[in-house]
């Protein structure tokens, strides 16, 4: 059974479907908005927990970050963040055994090395090792020699061998010799030249 | 929907009764002549809009068979039933069918109730005015069947009308006599107002049509005014066997013969369009209009609940607005406080880690320095407690992989008997682990001039810096 497409039946049709298209477009509208209300919430939440995370973070090492900066700031001042000016050091180090009334220093450089990888704006901290043989006539004299020459840089002293001469009768020749590996340790400037 | 207009057709004329909030009142009469029809005609076009309307006929030129056919469906059934028709009312233009269920309690066996009314030249006249105006009209009935469905309502508080029973009714038509079983309508007709013994003969042509077992009489009910009730009561002993040992019993539904009536609209105008008399053009033109309207309405409603749920997604989605700029407003001050927090800080070459990162290799290699100073202390200590004992040479040391272990090997010339109570000395400090690693024999280091206590030995002895836990461990 069939009924005829009447002008009132395309009428209802119509107004049937324009009804649903107004409600459904309406709730389409709607939903979309709900949508990206959704997604800027998320968002903001994330925003929240995130700036949240680093700010507590940042409480948790303001006080650690505070003194890096200090001990960078020191390193700068005390001339360690430079260029090395090896003859400069070599001059200091001699000046120091003629203090000391040593005569027979010899000092010898190594390679310089890099000992950690540099990073964007930071300096490259690097290392040259050297050797130091000089003479010494008693031990005490010894152990302040090392230590003048460990405070005149940045130094690590690695390795020391101290031996007693047999012909140490004579006062003119001293009765330890002593030969040391030292570690100088410096800051290469970022906008230095690397070797 | 309701249909606004009930039109009451019997033998005096059409009345229109109009449905005003839940009451029925009467908008318009007209004689059941040709000038009644041409006013109608004319009322109809006067109307604004279309007329939407029911038919009700109360006429006496009506017809009932009931029939038992078998259950069939579709097209087979369609085939059936109009063959039924055709057979009992000769071919009647204003005709209908009533299902009525299982019959005789058998599922494969359907009772029907076909019914005509026998003169259309009395009904379709109004019907031809209603179709030329434009009318909607909603179906064509008749009493009986308006009763039918009442009958079924009011049986629910009234038992009497689930048992076989000859309902009396009254309406402006006049007496109607209908016979019910299972509370479905089997048999009715209207009395004429001038008809003796009506309910005898009302029996009797119930019996002729073996209708009534002839055991039990069926109950007479009487639906109306009280005073019907009680002439009856007084009238049916009188007239004839048929009617002895007849139980009369009155429902109070109604008091009056008006509100029996109003009744009978309401019911008319509010029950499902079945039962219709109207022929095709007028059946189909209503399913149309039905159509039309549920189109319409179902897009509408449809429309509207999307639109209501819209409305409400979007007062809900004000308060997220609200709550969004509440977080937002929490972002962006935590943000501003994350940013003053890092403008207190000094400034520096590069990001916090790396700076960190940088310093910890330094402090790890100053961390290498080998400060001899303790190890020498201890072994001076030692030389100066035994004098016998000369340093023949001094070695220290710190690697890499052992940045807490400075290892000290001193090699010492001293007399065999000294040996044990130095290394017994070096022992007893907490802070130093020390180890004899080689001893050379005595007679090696023994030349002339050798001190009373004994010949010396030359021992290599490794003294290690550690923490007084770990030399108890």
């Amino acid at each position: 059974m069939s009924l005829p497409a009447t002008p009132a039946l395309q009428r209802a049709i119509l107004q049937g479907a324009l009804c649903l298209a107004v409600g459904g477009g309406l709730l389409t509208a709607a939903l979309h908005q709900r949508q990206q209300l959704g997604t800027a919430l998320e968002r903001v939440r994330h925003t929240l927990e995130d700036t949240g995370a680093r700010s507590r973070s940042l409480a948790t090492d303001i006080d650690e970050i505070r003194h890096d900066a200090t001990t960078y700031a020191a390193l700068e001042a005390n001339g360690t963040i430079a260029p090395e000016l090896r003859d400069h050091w070599l001059e200091t180090l001699h000046a120091i055994a003629t203090e000391r009334r040593i005569d027979d220093l010899d000092a010898t450089f190594g390679a310089r090395r890099r000992l950690a990888s540099p990073a964007a704006g930071l300096p490259t901290l690097m290392a040259t090792t050297v050797r130091l043989r000089w003479s010494a006539r008693h031990e005490p004299d010894l152990l302040n020699a090392l230590d003048a020459f460990s405070g005149s840089a940045d130094v690590v002293v690695r390795k020391c061998t101290v031996s007693r001469q047999t012909d140490a009768s004579s006062p003119a020749h001293p009765g330890l010799k002593v030969a040391c590996d030292i570690d100088r340790l410096s800051f290469e400037p970022p906008d230095a030249g690397m070797p | 929907m309701p249909a606004r207009h009930v039109l009451l057709l019997d033998h005096r004329g059409l009345t229109v009764w109009a449905r005003q909030r839940s009451a029925m009142q009467v908008a318009a009469n007209f004689p059941g002549d040709t000038s009644g029809v041409d006013d109608f005609g004319r009322w109809l076009a006067a109307q604004p809009g279309r007329l939407h309307c029911r038919l009700l006929v109360d006429l006496a030129e009506e017809a009932y068979e009931y029939d038992v056919l078998p259950r069939t469906r579709g097209a087979d059934r369609r085939a059936l039933l109009q063959r039924h028709l055709a057979r009992h009312f000769m071919g009647a233009s204003l005709t209908t069918i009533v299902p009525q269920g299982c019959a005789n309690g058998n599922r494969h066996q359907e009772g029907v109730l076909m019914s005509a009314l026998t003169r259309p030249a009395l009904v379709t006249p109004w019907l031809d005015q209603l179709t030329a105006q434009g009318a909607r009209i909603d179906g064509v009935h008749t009493i009986p069947l308006v009763l039918d469905q009442l009958v079924r309502r009011l049986a629910r508080r009234h038992p009497r009308l689930r048992q076989p029973h000859v309902l009396i009714t009254v309406t402006p038509a006049g007496e109607r006599h209908s016979f019910f079983e299972q509370r479905r309508l089997r048999f009715s007709r209207l009395i004429a107002a001038d008809e003796a013994n009506a309910l005898p003969r009302t029996l009797t042509h119930l019996d002729a049509r073996k209708m009534l077992d002839r055991q039990d009489k069926p109950d007479i009910v009487v639906l109306g005014p009280t005073d019907l009730a009680a002439r009856l009561a007084v009238d049916l002993p009188s007239r004839t066997d048929a009617a002895t040992g007849l139980q009369i019993h009155h429902i109070a539904a109604t008091t009056d013969a008006t509100a029996l009536l109003s009744r009978l609209l309401q019911t008319a105008a509010h029950s499902p369009a079945h039962a219709d008399y109207a022929p095709a053009p007028i059946r189909a033109a209503s399913r149309h209009d039905r159509l039309v309207r549920r189109i319409t309405g179902g897009g509408m409603i449809m429309g509207a609940v999307s639109g209501a749920f819209a409305i409400g997604l979007w007062v809900t989605s004000q308060a997220l607005n609200t709550r969004l700029a509440q977080l937002d407003a929490e972002a962006a001050r935590l943000t501003q406080a994350y940013q003053a927090q890092l403008a207190e800080l000094p400034p520096l070459p590069a990001s916090a880690a790396d700076l960190r990162t940088l310093l910890a290799a330094h402090t790890r290699h100053r961390a290498l320095h080998a400060d001899s100073l303790p190890l020498l202390h201890v072994l001076g200590g030692a030389l100066d407690a035994h004098p016998d004992a000369t340093l023949h040479s001094l070695t220290w040391q710190r690697t890499d992989d052992s940045a807490h272990a400075l290892v000290l090997h001193a090699d010492l010339d001293l007399p065999a008997s000294v040996a044990h109570a130095l290394n017994h000395y070096l022992a007893g400090h907490h802070t130093i682990q020390l180890r004899t690693l080689r001893t050379s024999t005595p007679a090696a280091l023994s030349r002339a001039g050798d001190p009373p206590s004994g010949p010396h030995q030359r021992i290599r002895l490794e003294l290690r810096a550690i923490e007084p836990a770990d030399k108890q461990t």
